[in-house]
Order: C-alpha cells, then structure tokens, then sequence
C-alpha cells in the first residue's frame, strides 16, 4: 500500500518532466515569437538584442537547458511581457484569486450538490426531487459563461447586488465572490447532486437498509448513519477531480469576471508568446491534477477498505 | 407476460431451419425499444432533428433563409432592433438579421461537435485497440501517453493546440472549422481510447471470445465480428456526451476570442459579441446563449437516454 504511493509520487517526477518537454516544444511550435515586429514599437536591432538577452535566437534545445536550469534552482523566468519583472513574482500576485475561487467554488458545489442530491433520493418522486433533477440537468448543459452573463443580468445590471468584475480584497469584501462562485460551481454542483441521487438510491436498496428498517429504527438514524455514509463514497472520490477542475478551469470565469488570477494570465501569455509564463502556468496546473488523481486514490483506499492497491 | 411469448417464439425460431422467420432481437432493436420509452431523450432527439432540419435546410428556404448572415443594413432603426415580425431573434449593431445569424452559429457548433466526435472515435479506435491488441508495449505507451495528456487542464492544452495549428499553410488547417476541430479533438482522445482498451481486455477474457477462438476463428474475425459490436455501447455513449463538451470547449474558445475568424460566427461569438453591446439590446446574448444551451442540453438528454437503453444494468 506505501509502496504503490511511494511509486505514484515518484511517478509524478517523469510526468511533469514530459510536460515540461511537450510544453516546451508545442509553445515553440507557435507561429511568431514575444518581440514580433508589429506587437511592439522596438527596433529591429532593439528586438535582437531582447531575443539574444533571453537566448531566443538559440537552438531550442538550448534554450530548454537553459529554462530548466532555471527551473531546477526555483527560477520560473522572466516574465517577457511585461520587462523587468519576474514570472515567480506574477505568480505570487495572481495564484490568491484562483485559489481563493477554486476553493469557495468547490466547498459551494460539493454542499449544494450533497444536500440536492440527498433531499432528492429521500424524497423520491416529490416535486423537491424533480425540482432538484431539473437543476441537475439544465446545470449540466449550461456553459459557465453563459451562466454568468445571466447572473450579471440579473444580479448586476438589473438590481445592482453584486459588481459584475473584479475581485475581493479581504475577507469583508465577500460581494465580488458571489456571481464568480455561482457561475463556476453550479455545474459541478448539478453533477454532484445527480451522482449523490443515484447513489443514495443504490444504497437504499441494499438488504443491510431493509435490516436496519426491520429492526425497527428510526427514519432519520438509518438515513444518516447507513445510507448517507455509505452513498457518499463515490462522490468523495468524485470531489478530488472536481476540485482540480475547477483551480485548473477557471480561466473562463476569471477572464469574464476580469479576476486578476493565473488563468486570465495564462491566456494572455498564449497570446503574447510569454514562453517562461505559458511553462510556468502549465507545470502548476499539471502538479495539482496530479495531485488531486492521486488524492483520489488514496481516498479511496481510506473510505472503502475493500480496495488493495499492490 | 408479452416478453415471455416473444421470449418462446424467439426460442421456437432457433430451432426452425429458416432464421429469418423468428424475428431475432438484437442488442440494437431491444436498445432502440427502450430508447423509445424515454421520454426526455426521444424529446432530445427530437428537438435536434428539428433544429438540424431549421439549420441546415431550412437555411436555404423562405422563411428561415430571408436574410443572409452577413447582409448588413445600416438604415434609421434596423440596427439593434428586438424581435419582430421581420427579425424573429432582432439585430445585431451591424443591422445583420440575428436568426439567421444564430442559424449559423447553430451550424457551426453542430458541425465542430460531431466533427470532433469523428476525429476522437477513429484515433481512440487505434489507439485503444493496438493497445489491447498489441501487446505489453503498446499497451505500456498508451497508458503512459494518457497520463501525461491527463495531467494537462483541457480546456488551456485546446487553445496551446489551436495556437500551434493557426496561420499555417498545411493543407487541412486552412479551413478554420477543421482547426477548430482537429484542436479539440487532438487534446480530447483519450477518454474513449481508455475505454475501448478496457473494454477490448475484459472482453478478450469472456467465454464468448473463449469459445471463437475455440471454433478456429481467425483472429481479425474474433476482433472485428465478436470483439468490436460489445465495445461500442459504452464508446456510442461517451462518444454522445463527448458532443456536448466539444460544443461547449468552441464556445468558451470564440467566447475569448480564439474562435472562427469574421464574418462566420459561432454562438460562442455570437454571445460575447452581443455582451459588448449589453446595454442597447439585451436580445443579442439571450438568443444565442439559449441556443447554445439548448444545444449541449439536447444531446446531454440523447446521451442519458442511450446509456440507460444500451446498459439497463446501469439504471
């Protein structure tokens, strides 16, 4: 059991070495460079001067010795795009928002979709669980932006709640994060309250529940302590790729919202060929996928111990 | 009680000497019958035909196709207009007639969904079956190249993907909506391509496959005629749902700006061109944004309603 996370881990070194590899070729792959004539004022002999500086006018694979010589000692690059300031010190700025979102936004998505979902499966057929299925499904087909523009609609246009861009600075300041969190989290919130029903039903119609009725228990001990216990087993394990998704899948919402976090830089920094950025960003997202697989698999082993690993 | 009668006469008809006259049911007529029970994926179904038929046909027909996506008209009030009896969906700031606009979008989105959809099946189709089929190493490489192409967020590899494929004179990527297709799908494979390796390998235990291979079956019979009909349900299932999440990768995509280039708009364009103009005409965000919802949420009804009718055990 320790030796198959152990070799996970170490698994974890190669694959984030191949990321870096196949980042590293397909951003170079991209047609132009970050001091293109046209995209800025310089000089031809001022942009050959900034392509030597940061040895782009090497062979690639010199440059990607280079990046990872850099990268090994903690030093993400510079940031080309805007001079003179580093990638590591963007990434300080920006990784708050992005985690802060990811953050509130799974807590909000794993509640509302538990809560559904059980509401749903106790009272089955009710009009709280057609209710309930709809939001489920209408959530599940609604892109995240066009969830949001309703929400601004609605919210920020109309009765002027909640701002419709930018982000919070502190604890108080709560009203940005509402309209950001809804749009982001409802549909994973719709598919966990879906995966929350059917497993609830599943459960419920297991012999060990018709026991526990027998021997004549209360309603709300055998819903809590045997069905819901047990119902929740895959949706834990579902919460781990969600959470990642949702760090990692963000952009839209934070370009939308204007969020200052990483995946509205990340989208810039395609656009402006900021090499060291895109490699950053992609390293980070890829560890915390990563990450949050083998978290998975670790709670899996945890909540049910039928489950061996070898 | 009906089951049982059909259940004996289909046993009848397997000892008669003429197959033919005991009307065997398939996996394919049993699903089709139980797809027809669901009310909301026959509805789904449904709807997109219609939708298909406005769109793709209907485009070219009065009334559907009085004005061309493009046709501009800047006289006093046709600019920005809501709905009438002339613009059903009303206009845009260019005075472009926003239902045929949205017919448009409609067909793009359509066509990058399926399109996509094609791209996956074929690649994960070698890929998973060379992997079940080929051995340890193929197998190992799969299963490696999946990790990697998982531990990249999706949506961010689409568009690294499509920056490297833009502006090129390759032959095929010159036309946009192929970019776009060949973009998503080359970053979306891997799902299907798993599933057909573990379904290829748990089949190749059963006793059906067993027995083949008993017979003397050659083994492109045992993997094309008995091998390859079991995969499909769960690959036309994921292949359904994957439909909805490529319409939605396009739209996120033009939504930033990465989409098809002018004049053709995709719905992604569509809404965030009508959010700039937010404050004149609301109309402009509304159609399209229901479109595109109404889109992913038909085909998400044709996927549940297929994976309850192809897996009953699943229900």
């Amino acid at each position: 059991m320790t030796g198959y996370f152990l070799r996970r881990l170490l698994w974890m070194i190669p694959i984030l070495w191949l990321v870096t590899v196949i980042t590293f070729l397909l951003m170079h792959a991209v047609q132009g460079g970050p001091f293109e004539a046209g995209e800025s004022k310089s000089s031809s002999a001022a942009r050959a001067a900034l392509n030597a500086k940061y040895h782009l006018d090497q062979p690639i694979w010199t440059q990607y010795g280079y990046y990872m010589r850099g990268l090994l000692q903690g030093d993400l690059g510079p940031d080309l795009v805007n001079q003179g300031s580093s990638v590591n010190s963007l990434l300080k700025q920006s990784w708050r928002p992005t985690a802060e979102l990811g953050v509130l936004t799974t807590i909000y998505a794993t509640v509302v979709g538990v809560v559904l979902g059980i509401l749903a499966a106790v009272k089955r057929n009710s009009i709280l669980d057609h209710l309930s299925v709809g939001f489920a499904t209408i959530g599940a087909s609604m892109p995240n932006f066009v969830l949001g523009i309703m929400l601004v609609l609605l919210f920020a246009v109309k009765f002027k709640i909640f701002p419709a861009v930018g982000w919070s600075h502190g604890i108080t300041d709560w009203r940005p994060v509402v309209l950001p969190v809804l749009a982001l989290g409802s549909l994973p919130a719709a598919y966990i309250a879906r995966i929350t029903r059917a497993s609830m039903l599943e459960v419920m119609g297991q012999d060990y529940i018709r026991t526990a009725r027998a021997k004549g228990l209360r309603e709300r001990v055998i819903v809590m302590r045997h069905i819901v216990r047990n119902a929740l087993i895959p949706v834990l394990t579902l919460i781990g790729p969600i959470a990642a998704g949702l760090l990692t899948g963000s952009f839209i919402i934070e370009y939308f919202f204007s969020i200052p976090g990483i995946g509205r830089a990340y989208v810039q920094a395609i656009l402006g060929r900021d090499y060291p950025m895109i490699m950053a960003t992609t390293l980070l997202y890829a560890t915390v996928i990563i990450v949050a697989n083998l978290v998975v698999d670790l709670m899996y082993a945890v909540v049910d111990p039928r489950i061996r690993y070898s | 009680m009906a089951a049982d009668s059909t259940g004996a006469a289909a046993l009848a008809g397997a000892f008669e000497a003429e197959p033919a006259l005991g009307r065997p049911r398939g996996l394919w007529s049993d699903a089709w019958r139980r797809l027809r029970k669901n009310r909301l994926a026959m509805f789904g179904l449904a709807a997109l035909v219609v939708i298909a038929l406005v769109a793709f046909v209907g485009a070219h027909v009065e009334p559907f196709g009085r004005y061309a996506p493009n046709e501009q008209n800047y006289s006093a009030g046709a600019r920005q207009a809501g709905p009438s009896s002339a613009h059903w969906f009303g206009t845009d700031q260019l005075g472009r007639d926003l239902f045929a606009r949205v017919l448009e979008g409609v067909r793009i989105s359509v066509e990058i969904g399926l399109g996509t959809q094609v791209i996956v099946l074929i690649i994960g189709l070698l890929v998973g079956g060379s992997a079940a089929l080929g051995g340890r190493f193929f197998d190992n490489l799969l299963m490696r190249v999946t990790d990697i192409t998982y531990a990249f967020p999706d949506l961010l590899a689409i568009i690294l993907v499509r920056s490297v494929l833009v502006d090129r004179t390759w032959p095929v990527v010159t036309n946009p909506r192929v970019l776009i297709i060949l973009a998503i799908a080359l970053v979306s494979w891997t799902t299907v391509a798993r599933l057909i390796r573990g379904q290829m390998l748990s089949l190749a235990e059963r006793d059906f496959v067993l027995a083949a291979r008993a017979l003397g079956a050659p083994r492109w019979r045992i993997v094309f005629q008995h091998m390859l009909p079991n995969t499909l349900s769960p690959v036309i299932v994921a292949v359904t749902f994957g439909v909805p999440t490529a319409i939605f990768a396009e739209a996120a995509l033009a939504f930033i700006g990465l989409g098809i280039p002018p004049p053709a708009a995709s719905l992604g364009t569509l809404v965030s061109q009508g959010y700039a103009y937010i404050e004149n005409n609301v109309w402009n965000v509304i159609f399209p944004a229901a479109a595109v919802a109404l889109l992913m949420l038909c085909f998400t009804f044709v996927g549940d309603g297929l994976r309850d009718a192809l897996d009953p055990r699943t229900r």
